[in-house]
């Protein structure tokens, strides 16, 4: 899931990282707050181990094995915020250093699963799990929140490179960075999420927290007084709507149609980029969304912005559906106990 | 024990070596290895920028045959710095554009026909914007790997974090960095000898159920020592003066080297931009 350099416009990097940074900025002072001077020797260890968890490959059943991130086991035992930031300084090093990831794309990759993995881990579980359940059905509950909140993760990946082809193109209309559209890219990954990676988290988060739930249950992480996740889904809102403003003006820089590419001959064949093959797809997909024919917005530059702003509000959407999806039926098991 | 024991073991050993190799190059005589670490960081920083918005392939060549004038003047092993970029890139980037190339996704002049059965409607050939298309992806993807290759390559560690701080990056968040860098051999030389005595104690067949138990427990055990280890580090520093203050010795001095090779990328960046694009 680590998008390398050469993937993304530098617009969108750019746009990431804005999006990561009141996170982070946010994320370091509760650990702060929580901590004090302790923060460093915690964070630093708990990074490594991070780094250490990703490194291993996961038997899984089949005989075949996947990786894992371990990021939302961490959001489990350390909390949100600390695992923000242990997460962060993971993917930092590996980009740096292993060449996981790229520089400029490390915005991205810090928000989609230093970040987003990291809140819905550790909300999923919240939201699921109550103090009298089980310590079975605790289990079930967090390999259940690593196995979906390792797909949120991909899910945006998958969208952050979809909007790609759409937003940037030469002046041939040829593809500069990620070539596939949303109809090619989302499918791609979220089917080697679904089963592999997807089994891979779960599997991890769930036995680890069941080792933990036996061995030490005082480590695993509880909500104190300052933090109400009420007070964090207006946070998550807010910079959501922050990435959604930033998108466009991403777009508006000057990114499509400059310069030429390739040589004079090309273009004077009438050589034009259309991906035919997408474009008969596409159409079984688009339908929900009547033509781009909307009045007043035919300008293309406009239509990229909306397509933008379309692509991040339906990630935001599903999540805030899948959430409240989740909390009705949390709901439900807790009536079910009663 | 299966697959993932000899898999993460291989892993952890060539994590290892690399980081001991890129060690030895970059306490080698050579220009970048002289060179102001902040200014390199800044000086990548551009180079990256221009990579990933130019269009033309000639700017991303033009880029990358200074990329490689700069490893042989640093003395960078050659063969392992085409090695680490090319090898890899195949295998994601090549596959990812691998459909590019064909007629089906990118329409136009046919280079090579391979398959034509007008009666079945199956024309598949390769086409020249695709295969021009896919190459500039992959090489736009080549220059940016390359160019983070070759800072690492020739800078210490400790050099390249404490020059993060000129991008603004909080000095506690470059003390955490080289704290974590630490703390990751020290946890993979544990989790090393955790896999050699559990494999030195294994005869016969382990199921894939009771491996996935025994590396959870592994990891727990993990998640149980680091907070035992992170209070340990935390009095040692105490005992040692620690009192949420970092001082750190402020050693790099700008030279005019460092400024003949920063205005010398400068240059480059702004006049492929402004005229190759």
């Amino acid at each position: 899931m680590h998008i390398p350099d050469g993937y993304l416009s530098p617009y969108t990097s750019g746009a990431m990282y804005a999006a990561s940074l009141p996170f982070l900025v946010r994320a370091s002072r509760n650990v702060k707050k929580v901590l004090n001077s302790r923060m460093i020797p915690l964070i630093s260890v708990f990074s490594a181990l991070s780094f250490v968890i990703m490194m291993f490959n996961i038997p899984l059943p089949g005989g075949t094995t996947g990786h894992a991130t371990g990021i939302a086991i961490s959001a489990i035992v350390l909390g949100p915020w600390a695992s923000i930031l242990s997460a962060t300084v993971a993917l930092v090093i590996q980009a740096l250093f292993f060449g996981d990831g790229g520089i400029l794309s490390l915005g991205a990759n810090i928000f989609n699963m230093g970040i987003v993995m990291s809140l819905t881990g550790y909300f999923l579980y919240r939201l699921l799990v109550r103090s009298k359940d089980s310590a079975r059905k605790k289990i079930v509950i967090a390999s259940i929140s690593g196995y979906i909140s390792v797909n949120i993760a991909a899910l945006l990946t998958a969208v952050e490179l979809g909007i790609q082809p759409m937003l940037y193109k030469n002046s041939l209309g040829q593809a500069l960075y990620f070539p596939y559209n949303l109809y090619v890219s989302v499918p791609v990954m979220m089917i080697g999420h679904l089963t592999i990676a997807g089994l891979a988290e779960g599997i991890v988060t769930g036995l680890v927290f069941a080792w933990i739930l036996r061995v030490q249950p005082d480590l695993i992480f509880s909500e104190g007084k300052s933090l109400t996740s009420k007070k964090l889904f207006k946070f998550s809102f807010l910079g959501l709507i922050f990435l959604i403003l930033l998108t466009p003006l991403g777009l508006l820089a000057p990114g499509t149609a400059w310069g030429e590419w390739g040589r004079e001959e090309l273009a004077l064949l009438g050589l034009s980029y259309i991906p035919a093959g997408f474009d008969k797809w596409s159409s079984f997909w688009r339908a929900p969304i009547p033509d781009y024919d909307i009045p007043g917005i035919l300008n293309p530059t406009l239509l990229y912005i909306f397509s933008a702003c379309l692509g991040v509000l339906l990630t935001g959407l599903f999540i805030f559906f899948l959430l409240s999806v989740i909390n009705k039926l949390g709901g439900k098991k807790k009536s079910n106990h009663e | 024990m299966g697959k993932f024991f000899e898999k993460t073991v291989a892993g952890i050993g060539s994590l290892l070596l690399q980081v001991i190799f890129t060690q030895e190059v970059s306490q080698k005589k050579g220009y970048l290895q002289s060179l102001d670490p902040r200014v390199k960081v800044i000086s990548l920083i551009i180079l990256l920028l221009t990579v990933n918005l130019v269009h033309k392939f000639l700017s991303l060549v033009l880029i990358y045959v200074f990329i490689l004038f700069l490893a042989i003047v640093s003395s960078i092993p050659m063969k392992f710095f085409l090695k680490r970029v090319w090898l890899f890139l195949p295998f994601f980037t090549g596959i990812i554009v691998f459909p590019l190339i064909f007629n089906i996704v990118t329409p136009g002049t046919t280079l090579l026909e391979l398959v034509n059965l007008p009666a079945l409607h199956i024309n598949l050939s390769i086409t020249v914007p695709g295969l021009l298309t896919a190459f500039n992806i992959i090489f736009r993807v080549a220059v940016s790997v390359s160019l983070v290759v070759l800072a690492v390559l020739s800078t210490p560690w400790y050099d390249l974090l404490k020059s993060l701080q000129v991008l603004f990056v909080p000095q506690v968040f470059v003390v955490i960095l080289g704290m974590t860098y630490r703390y990751i051999f020290v946890l993979l030389q544990t989790v090393n000898n955790m896999f050699l005595s559990r494999k030195s104690r294994l005869a016969g067949r382990v199921s894939g159920r009771e491996n996935r138990k025994w590396l959870a427990s592994l990891i727990g055990t993990l998640f149980a020592r680091s907070f035992v280890q992170s209070e340990e580090i935390y009095l040692s520093m105490q005992s040692r003066g620690y009192r949420n203050k970092i001082v750190t010795l402020d050693s790099f001095k700008l030279d005019s080297h460092d400024l003949l090779f920063f205005s010398g990328c400068l240059i480059l960046c702004v006049n492929i931009i402004l005229f190759v694009k």
